[in-house]
């Protein structure tokens, strides 16, 4: 093999530029400036939320998760909500307001979830209750509670008896989802995979979970302080007779005066005992109850946390 | 662990150095054997080129100056398509090295980049077949000018980020391979694979400021 000298230094040449090649390959600033920008690559996704609640001692963290193709989920990472400013902050109490990964290409990303998880530094998968989310159009998601918009214009009335004890008796201990007619009296959307209403009855500072629901036409999964339902079957409505099996601290039969119903949107899943943030309504029930009173609910889904979260 | 795009630039460069061998055993320009151009019906490989033949022609019939058209796809980031132009010059003896400049544009799904670049271009003997297999190094300039969606562009000061558009110029690095097929004297067609490298502006070591731009692309030659 003749290999002429100038040729031989081009081989060189080509070799240390194929080696160069090599170890810079698949290289990305480490810094996002306008040249991959311009192609397309995403620094971080920006996140800006209003409404959420500091979670308590034992009720875990927020986590940001996108959503790639085919629904799957990468963790972003975990926040929390500072309860004097209202901020989300990391775990040593920093203000943050952008996540990125080393795992998967956020310009890839369809949307974003924020869920509550009682582990959120180790958290993998997204298995806590779904509190926001949102699709990304024009690399920009709005967050909204995963739910209907219509769940805005909700509305109903409860209505004040004891159906599971025969008339005339304890009137004032009961709170039925129905009218005077016996017909359903609560206007909200379907529930979700992720979501469902659950009812929640605030008596001296305790707040007792009455059932939970998916349809305002038919009863909830919980009939636990009913007297006889057997002799007096109860409302194929949800609501609940407060009659017997007291919790510490309270006596049943019980006037309901002055107690405060909501009924709140829940995860399906690995949700928390206590009542969740989402308040979709709320009844306060009046002084001097006598049974047999239809009372309002407010809606209260102004209080939903939202927010917005940016590709850039 | 060496990562996925890593063996394959590993495995490119290994297949890479054969084609630099045969670049460099191209023919030398005092053994001249008939050219193959101009025969019908797909490749034909040239006889052992062995002395110099007599019915050797005074210059390779595909050497001298050649305008290309380029289209390209970038293989990083969203697929952006890329569009330019090149104007090279191969040696008119062998036709074996070659000199080439390309300037391209690329529309990226957030701006645009423009380019600049000068590559020396090592093929085999064009004389042997009419498939020619090649390797390209070079550098150049670009210049890149981002362009934020009017979604973002409204969603940014919230974030206290200013939403102007920014641009930036640098330098490149490009090395790549592949293949010219001679349609006839005039015409060939390329299949180009290049490495491209461009250095930001970011923070950080040389190492840290590369952004990949590798792009395949095709590029229709005319020889004048």
């Amino acid at each position: 093999m003749i290999l002429h000298r100038p040729m031989r230094h081009i081989g060189r040449a080509i070799a240390a530029c194929g080696l160069l090649a090599f170890v810079a390959c698949n290289q990305t600033p480490t810094e996002i400036t306008p040249l991959p920008r311009a192609l397309g690559e995403v620094e971080a996704v920006r996140v800006t939320l209003a409404g959420l609640v500091p979670l308590g001692e034992g009720e875990g963290g927020y986590v940001l998760w996108g959503l790639r193709e085919r629904n799957q989920a990468g963790r972003l990472g975990a926040f929390f909500i500072d309860p004097t400013t209202g901020e989300m902050v990391d775990g040593s109490g920093t203000p943050v307001d952008s996540f990125s990964t080393e795992e998967f290409a956020l310009r890839t990303l369809q949307g974003v979830i924020v869920t509550i998880e009682t582990s959120p530094d180790t958290a993998d998968t997204p298995v806590g209750p779904q509190i926001l989310s949102g699709t990304f159009i024009d690399r920009v998601a709005s967050l909204t509670v995963p739910i209907s918009s219509s769940i805005t214009s909700s509305s109903g009335t409860l209505r004040v008896f004891t159906p599971t004890d025969g008339p005339n008796t304890n009137e004032n201990s009961g709170v039925w989802m129905l009218d005077a007619a016996g017909a359903p009296s609560l206007v909200v959307p379907d529930t979700t995979a992720a979501l469902q209403y659950e009812t929640f009855i605030e008596i001296d500072g305790q707040n007792l979970n009455l059932g939970r629901f998916e349809v305002p036409d038919d009863r909830d999964d919980f009939c636990r302080f009913c007297a006889n339902f057997e002799q007096f079957p109860q409302p194929e409505r949800p609501g609940d007779d407060l009659l017997l099996n007291p919790p510490d601290g309270l006596t049943f039969p019980r006037d309901l005066s002055g107690a405060i119903v909501r009924i709140s949107l829940e995860g399906r899943f690995n949700d928390l005992a206590a009542q969740s943030q989402l308040i979709v309504l709320e009844a306060v029930l009046p002084a001097g109850l006598q049974g047999g009173e239809i009372i309002g609910f407010v809606n209260r889904t102004e209080t939903f946390p939202a927010g917005s979260a940016v590709l850039y | 662990m060496l990562k996925r795009s890593q063996r394959f630039a590993l495995a490119a460069f290994a297949l890479l150095l054969p084609v630099s061998v045969l670049a460099q055993e191209a023919v030398p320009s005092e053994s001249f054997a008939p050219p193959a151009m101009g025969v019908s019906g797909g490749f034909r490989l040239a006889p052992p080129q062995t002395g110099v033949s007599p019915q050797a022609p005074p210059r390779d019939p595909v050497g001298g100056f050649a305008l290309g058209v380029l289209a390209g796809v970038q293989l990083r980031g969203s697929a952006s398509g890329q569009f330019g132009l090149t104007v090279g010059w191969f040696k008119r003896s062998t036709s074996n090295v070659g000199f080439e400049f390309e300037g391209a544009f690329t529309r990226g799904p957030d701006g645009e980049v423009y380019h600049g670049l000068v590559n020396l271009i090592l093929q085999s003997g064009s004389r042997a077949t009419r498939m020619v297999p090649y390797l390209a190094i070079g550098g150049g300039v670009f210049h890149a000018k981002e362009k934020l969606r009017d979604s973002v562009a409204a969603a940014l000061p919230e974030f206290g980020i200013d939403a102007s558009e920014a641009s930036e110029t640098g330098g490149l690095i490009a090395f790549g391979f592949g293949v010219r097929y001679y349609l006839d004297e005039k015409l060939s067609f390329r299949a180009d694979y290049r490495e491209m490298r461009a250095i930001t502006t970011s923070s950080g070591g040389f190492f840290d400021r590369l952004h990949s731009m590798r792009r395949i692309a095709g590029i229709m030659m005319f020889r004048f």
